[in-house]
């Protein structure tokens, strides 16, 4: 019992004392970029008791209550403190209702993209050989593919065999699974880089002298050393993924109309955009780009936080 | 040329405008842009509102309706009822086809025989029984029955080439075959007498037309030497290309931007009130529940269609209860809108489904003004009486070819009347479906009640058109007692153009421009 205290104390001691903290204590923007992720992630999370009304209820939705203005304008019902879009829906429970798609979409894509991309990397570069070319290839040829093309291609086999009605209920996953799959060759030719540099290195040797198995070495031993480029990657994947979300969405690919997303919501407005209705396009919109502009702050501070240059040298 | 220059000036000092008109030297060029692009060239395809428009600018019509529903003779220059049955009408002479073969009343003939064969166009001309050629230039055509419509059927008489059609492509098949949605030659081919040519063709992207040389109509002030039709299905992109000057001409307008191209000084906005009513059929062959009239009765309940009139088309729509608009002998003016939302629960309960269903919907995303929009309010109001619904949108390329199969428990459709009278609503849309016949042709709710279509075949023996127009309301109070489809509302009509291209003269309710008497004047 004591030594676990121990142990977490000198791990809190450690944080405390860490460059990381350090770098963060005196960096304004990455507190602010903190904060409102933090808050935007908790009032996406707690979207069923934050928000006033089910935008995927269909029930709920009236259209006589449609293209209702934001409370600052005239003609506003104070009901719906963001306004209503074309169809009636509050503005304000679509938009958290939205961003609890984008987030999962965002982190769920990026963790399966992690998942693929920092095996076959590891794989690739520490076995080398055929293994590698064969991976690297591969590699190749996945980002020769668009995100877009093969969301299109695959929602549109997705619909054709199980039907729209099983699409729609499915559809955050499937673009979890596309955009995920999509992007894998990102991480592995990190990782491979990293990889062929520490693979070198005399603890490498150690380890392999040692008598441990291959699969060891590579997950306990060269992993952890290749990490702060995974974690920079990841910040941008997130950003990316939730960017690529809101565009398949734009462009009818992404969510059914019937549970709208950042992206469908953005989409749904547009056509009101220049005819006074602009809040329907403008606040999602708006939402959005903070969102991804907050993680990608965080990101670049993270970059240079862990960029060995830029600290020790 | 002199002919040109002269018909200009003429024009310009009508207009009143400033600017005189150059000597026609340039060719004169509309870029236009619809919201979606015919889906054939061949105009026995599909009976609709834009392979209609199509043949208005290829093709001629015997006669054609003016702004104030006269008939304005075009290839036919006179006609005479010999007897109850029988009319006779005299050909235009001296016209061309695009081919070059000269037009003869064997043309005609023709031309229906083939209409009679087509699935969409065969109820229209069923009363027809037969035309005679009485010579080069005249024909006769006799009716089964004393046909009061006849001249009204003649506006969707589009003489085609015959000789141009006849006979068979290198791969075997009858270049006059109609194949609907597929690969015919007359869908790649054409060959008429209208004031413009197809050029190219490429479908979805663009069409390329050119004014035909030795167009017969040499009194037309129209001045168009080539129009680009390019389709682009979103409202906001459309508008902002008239805006931007990308394009001269579009169609529909959307209801939420008529004011801003209203007050924008470059360009022109011409509205009418229209009569082309949307619907939703509720298919009885693929779901039970609608066999039951209360069940469909409820659905009607639950629809407000003053919402959608007032919110979605922003008033640009007057909200309907019937198919005949007001102004047609059959609209009965006693039927309001019934959107109760607690008498459609007590319904549902009735029948059986308080806890509801799950259907499937679809509707196009570029044939009428907001379709999806309205399709995905409709969904919403049919949620509150817990009936799940499946919607999906796609255009009308595809779309059509869905409504053939019937592929969907609901599908949208509008209609406007194709003989400016009330029984072409119900032969359409609601009578029992009879593919030998082509009745029911578009009745995507397999609707069928005998007792509607007697009536309907009795209006139409009908002389007294007093007599005939009240039983044609007697129809509507059936199908509406029936609920036999969901009204929606009467779409508006609207066009905008800049302010050089006079669209006002050419455009009418029937929303087939003609665009052949269009004049562009010089800025």
């Amino acid at each position: 019992m004591s030594t676990h205290s121990t142990a977490t104390s000198t791990r809190w001691e450690r944080f405390r004392d860490s460059y990381l903290l350090y770098s963060f204590k005196r960096d304004v923007i990455a507190q602010v970029s903190l904060l409102v992720f933090v808050v935007m992630v908790l009032a996406a999370l707690l979207a069923p008791w934050l928000a006033p009304a089910n935008p995927y209820d269909l029930a709920q939705i009236d259209i006589l209550a449609s293209e209702l203005p934001p409370f600052w304008i005239d003609g506003a019902d104070p009901q719906y403190l963001m306004g209503t879009d074309s169809q009636g829906r509050d503005m304000l429970s679509t938009i958290l209702y939205g961003m609890r798609v984008s987030l999962v979409i965002g982190f769920g894509a990026v963790a399966l993209q992690a998942a693929l991309g920092v095996c076959f990397g590891l794989l690739a570069g520490y076995l080398g050989g055929r293994v590698d070319a064969f991976l690297m290839r591969l590699a190749d040829i996945q980002l020769s593919f668009s995100t877009l093309m093969v969301a299109i291609v695959v929602g549109a086999l997705f619909k054709a065999i199980f039907g729209g009605a099983t699409y729609s209920d499915y559809a955050m996953w499937l673009l979890v699974l596309i955009i995920g799959l999509a992007e894998w060759p990102q991480y592995a030719r990190t990782v491979r880089a990293s990889v062929l540099a520490e693979k070198s290195k005399e603890y490498v040797d150690a380890a392999r002298v040692m008598g441990l198995r291959s699969r060891r070495i590579m997950f306990r031993h060269i992993l952890p050393n290749t990490l702060s480029p995974i974690f920079v990657i990841s910040t941008v994947q997130v950003a990316n993924a939730i960017i690529s979300e809101a565009a398949l969405s734009f462009l009818g690919l992404g969510m059914p109309e019937t549970q709208p997303s950042l992206g469908s919501l953005i989409k749904s407005g547009f056509d009101y955009i220049q005819s006074g209705s602009w809040w329907i396009t403008l606040i999602p919109g708006l939402v959005l780009v903070v969102l991804v502009l907050v993680i990608n702050l965080l990101g670049d501070w993270l970059r240079d936080v862990l960029n060995p240059r830029l600290y020790k040298g | 040329m002199f002919k040109k220059t002269l018909l200009a000036s003429a024009l310009g000092a009508a207009m009143l405008t400033a600017a005189l008109p150059q000597a026609a030297v340039a060719e004169t060029t509309l870029r236009m842009a619809y919201d979606a692009d015919p889906v054939s060239l061949d105009i026995h395809e599909q009976l609709s509102g834009g392979i209609l428009q199509l043949s208005h600018m290829v093709f001629d019509p015997l006669v054609r309706w003016t702004k104030d529903f006269e008939f304005e003779p075009r290839l036919a220059t006179d006609w005479e009822q010999i007897d109850d049955t029988t009319m006779r009408i005299t050909l235009r002479e001296g016209v061309t086809f695009h081919s070059g073969n000269p037009f003869t009343a064997e043309d005609v003939a023709w031309t229906v025989d083939r209409l009679k064969q087509s699935g969409d166009f065969k109820a229209i001309f069923e009363p027809i029984e037969t035309v005679n050629v009485i010579d080069d230039h005249t024909v006769e055509i006799v009716s089964k029955r004393p046909n009061p419509l006849l001249l009204n059927m003649a506006t969707y008489i589009f003489p085609m080439d015959s000789q141009f059609y006849s006979g068979e492509t290198e791969d075997g098949k009858a270049k006059d075959e109609i194949v609907k949605n597929g690969n015919s030659y007359a869908s790649r081919n054409v060959s008429g007498t209208g004031p413009f040519q197809v050029t190219n063709r490429q479908q979805g992207v663009r069409v390329d037309f050119e004014r035909f040389d030795d167009y017969w109509d040499s009194e037309s002030p129209g001045n168009v030497d080539n129009i680009t039709l390019t389709p682009i299905s979103e409202n906001a992109t459309r508008v902002a290309a008239l805006l931007s000057g990308d394009v001269d001409f579009i169609a529909p307008v959307p209801p939420n931007d008529l004011e801003r191209i209203e007050s924008d000084e470059d360009t022109n906005l011409v509205t009418m009130s229209g009569t082309r009513i949307i619907l939703f059929h509720m298919n009885q062959d693929r779901v039970e529940a609608f066999q039951d009239p209360r069940v469909r009765q409820a659905f009607v309940y639950a629809i407000n269609q003053e919402g959608i009139a007032d919110r979605l088309m922003k008033g640009f729509a007057t909200p309907a209860a019937q198919f005949s608009p007001d102004g047609y002998s059959g609209h009965n003016p006693e039927l309001e809108p019934r959107f109760d939302l607690d008498r459609a629960k007590e319904l549902m309960a009735e029948a059986g489904y308080e806890d509801g269903f799950s259907i499937t919907m679809m509707a196009p995303n570029n044939r009428y003004v907001n379709d999806a929009k309205i399709a995905q309010a409709v969904a919403a109001m049919l949620a509150r009486i817990n009936v799940t619904v499946d919607l999906k949108t796609l255009p009308k390329a595809q779309y059509w070819g869905e409504y053939d199969d019937r592929a969907a428990d609901m599908m949208m459709i509008g209609w406007h009347s194709d003989t400016e009278d009330s029984a072409n609503f119900h032969q359409y849309l609601t009578e029992c479906p009879n593919a030998d016949t082509g009745a029911g042709q578009y009745n995507a709710g397999n609707y069928c009640n005998p007792e509607l279509d007697q009536l309907m075949v009795d209006a139409n023996l009908e002389l007294d058109l007093e007599k005939r127009g009240e039983m044609l309301q007697q129809l509507e109070q059936g199908l509406y007692d029936d609920a036999a489809f969901i009204p929606l509302h009467w779409q508006d009509l609207a066009w905008a153009s800049a302010a050089n291209v006079d669209i006002e003269p050419v455009v009418n309710v029937l929303n087939f421009p003609y665009l052949g008497d269009l004049v562009i004047n010089e800025e």
